[in-house]
């Protein structure tokens, strides 16, 4: 099968009794959009990790249950194999450079280098790349004197270039501003539409709201919900697992108290659908 | 397992990050002391630290290459000293392999043994590439010991030495303290971090 | 493909004959003139030749300029204590020249000083040769291509390009400790125990992020057993080589002469 699968998957960090993740099974299919939902230590990283393989080739420790990307279970894989198909993007975006590339050229150009890829075709892909994500003005800039969303967008733009059919972030917006993150989230529109799977860990829920077709909440280590977003993000668990709906719901389930919600219409979680819903009364 | 095989398995690619960080930890510490104007140089922290956490040659290889890069950003000179900062890292490994890392008092006790191999390899250098003199505070010294009639070989050991064995002793200590604060998750990943501890 | 502005080293931009030339050449050639200059037999005559040659490489190269302002600033503390150390003190003294009252300028020290000082001075400007005209850059790709050695190339290139953001985030902290309190100015024990708090945050600090670091570098294909490809190309040539091995085995023969002889 085509995309994510995991079943079963328990896993403790080296010198940890208390499991991070605990039982998780899944299954993403290739082409979606789908958000991790969680609040801090709710095992959002570390699953993001077993999906790229750095849980457990890079992060040791006990891990239990099955990963299959693409049909193939990554325990066998190396590291560099799984990288071939998950690209993975962390939230500290300066930690990501290879950090001894002087342009952000070659910063994009270096997987590919380290793949064997002929030098022509290296330099075809990392201009379209560039282009792609907005730094083809920036080409030749070091990668240490651009901003943090530019940053970002160059970590994303040198993980694109190896064409990974799954690309996987862990709260890649973390350190961004709104005009950053929105920057990204229309950016993983464009290459989800183009056909590859996004598995994203994010906290923003407007933001899933707006750009996922897929929610899965984890709840120390476990996973409490997995739907569409319209139901997930309208949940009333969300308050227990210590998440707060968008202010767009929060208007909504207001106006529903007082008596202005269309009745039988379901919560929203955008402004343009809660604007919609409400009736006079 | 051989001995080439032995040096892989202390390289992991998490050895080869940390030396970079830690060529860069003694040029800014180093700067930071000088911009403290504090009479010691600490810009071997780095190295003794790679010394401790991933042993003998990753910590030489360290200190070498520091004072190379130094010689590219400030002044040559530098450079020519970078086989003294790769004995210390040398040193640094050898002392914690043998547990003299354990403790704080054990780790003064590497201090004044790091000094004696900087002072091995300082010696020659300063002898015969700058005639025993550098330039620096540590001239008094030995401008001292030479009035007082001693030879030039004789006033240069005694300067490197003295000059020496306060930083070095401070810099041991400071390292053990540093590597026993470290949090699991980085510690766990270091291939001799256990040094530091008692049990072993 | 040259970044534009700020440089790491002490690398001047231009486009002589000498930024043209292959690294490892300009390294040759310092580790030919060190030997030449401390072993080969000939004393003054070779040694002023020896520097008129690399002061003619530095005019030729266009970077004589900021080359003599950094020969100042390395060269005037060494004459100014080996002068008069080895002038008066100099164990093997006897020939007086110069005595006034309790200070007696001696003959031997004074050539022993100026020796040493012309041997310092030669290999400070062949360093500079390469220093100025070698973009760091180039130097990364080189040890990368002909030497074959991405980790060497990363322990060279990763602090260089490190320090800038190190020197910031010191800049961070001292604000920081400053507002609170700390202070980094005044008498010498103040000093000191402004020290811990300002190394301590930076030094662990920065261990902790080199597991990220390496789990990003992994993930990139780094450690990958692939023959790599490179899109920066580093100008070798044949001539080139042959200069470069042509070096090599005359500083060879240079220190085997010395240790026979």
């Amino acid at each position: 099968m085509s995309g994510i699968e995991i079943e079963r998957l328990t896993y403790h960090y080296p010198g940890t009794d208390n499991a991070s993740l605990k039982d998780v099974s899944l299954k993403i299919p290739r082409g979606e959009f789908a958000a991790i939902i969680g609040a801090n230590n709710s095992g959002k990283s570390t699953l993001c990790c077993a999906i790229s393989g750095i849980v457990p080739h890079l992060y040791h420790g006990r891990m239990h249950g099955i990963v299959r990307v693409n049909g193939t279970d990554i325990s066998v894989m190396s590291v560099s194999e799984i990288a071939r198909d998950v690209g993975m993007v962390m939230p500290i975006p300066g930690n990501q450079l290879s950090g001894f590339h002087y342009t952000v050229f070659e910063e994009v150009a270096f997987g590919l280098e380290n793949k064997g890829m002929q030098r022509d075709k290296i330099i075809e892909r990392v201009k379209q790349v560039l282009l792609m994500t907005g730094l083809e003005d920036l080409a030749e800039r070091s990668p240490y004197q651009l901003s943090g969303g530019q940053q970002q967008r160059l970590v994303l733009a040198a993980s694109i270039a190896l064409e990974p059919s799954i690309l996987v972030l862990d709260e890649p917006t973390a350190l961004l501003d709104p005009m950053g993150t929105t920057e990204v989230f229309t950016l993983l529109q464009r290459l989800n539409r183009q056909g590859t799977t996004i598995v994203i860990a994010e906290h923003r829920l407007e933001f899933i709201a707006e750009y996922a077709d897929r929610v899965i909440a984890l709840y120390n280590g476990k996973k409490v919900l997995d739907g569409i977003p319209q139901d997930i993000l309208t949940s009333s668990v969300l308050k227990k697992i210590g998440l707060e709906w968008t202010r767009y719901t929060q208007v909504a389930v207001l106006a529903r108290e007082r008596g202005l919600w269309a009745a039988g219409k379901p919560l929203s979680t955008s402004f343009f659908d809660t604007v919609n819903g409400m009736v006079k009364k | 397992m051989g001995f080439s095989e032995k040096i892989k398995k202390d390289f992991t690619t998490t050895v080869m990050v940390l030396m970079a960080v830690a060529i860069v930890i003694n040029i800014a510490a180093g700067q930071l002391v000088s911009m403290l104007k504090l009479p010691i140089f600490l810009d071997s922290i780095g190295t003794v630290l790679v010394g401790i956490m991933a042993g003998p040659w990753a910590g030489g290889l360290t200190g070498l290459l520091t004072n190379l890069i130094w010689g590219m950003i400030s002044s040559p000179v530098a450079a020519a000293f970078s086989p003294v900062a790769m004995a210390i890292g040398i040193a640094a490994g050898l002392c914690a392999k043998y547990g003299l890392f354990r403790t704080w008092w054990l780790a003064i006790i590497s201090g004044v043994i790091i000094t004696f191999f900087n002072a091995v390899v300082a010696v020659p250098i300063k002898l015969y590439l700058f005639g025993g003199i550098t330039g620096s505070g540590a001239d008094f010294i030995t401008s001292y010991m030479l009035a007082l009639g001693k030879g030039l070989f004789g006033s240069v050991v005694i300067s490197v030495f003295t000059s020496n064995l306060i930083d070095k002793v401070v810099t041991a200590v400071l390292s053990w303290g540093i590597v026993k604060a470290l949090p699991e998750r980085t510690a766990g990943r270091l291939p001799r971090v256990n040094a530091v501890t008692l049990k072993n | 493909m040259h970044p534009r502005a700020s440089y790491p080293t002490l690398f001047i931009p231009g486009d002589s004959w000498l930024h043209r030339i292959h690294p490892f050449n300009k390294l040759c050639y310092i580790l030919l003139t060190g030997v030449s200059a401390y072993l080969l037999p000939g004393e003054w005559l070779k040694d002023i030749v020896l520097l008129l040659i690399n002061l003619g490489f530095l005019l030729s190269a266009g970077i004589f300029k900021s080359a003599w302002k950094l020969i100042w600033k390395t060269m005037l503390p060494l004459v100014l204590f080996m002068i008069p150390i080895h002038g008066i003190l100099y164990p093997g003294n006897h020939t007086l020249l110069i005595s006034l009252q309790w200070f007696h300028l001696y003959r031997e020290g004074l050539l022993f000083a100026c020796n040493t000082l012309l041997h310092l001075l030669i290999l400070l400007v062949a360093s500079l040769l390469f220093v100025f005209t070698t973009l760091p850059a180039d130097l990364i790709s080189t040890i990368s291509q002909t030497a074959g050695s991405p980790v060497l190339a990363y322990l060279i290139g990763s602090p260089l390009l490190l320090l800038p953001a190190m020197r910031e985030r010191i800049v961070t902290i001292q604000s920081a400790q400053q507002s609170r309190g700390l202070d980094t100015q005044g008498n010498f024990l103040k000093r000191c125990y402004g020290l811990f708090p300002l190394l301590i945050p930076l030094v662990l600090g920065s261990l902790i992020e080199i597991e990220q670091r390496s789990v990003a570098l992994e993930l990139r294909g780094f450690k990958s057993e692939h023959p790599k490809t490179f899109v920066r190309k580093v100008s070798d040539s044949r001539l080139q080589k042959r200069v470069r091995q042509l070096m090599l085995v005359l500083t060879i023969c240079i220190i085997g002469y010395r240790v026979v002889g």
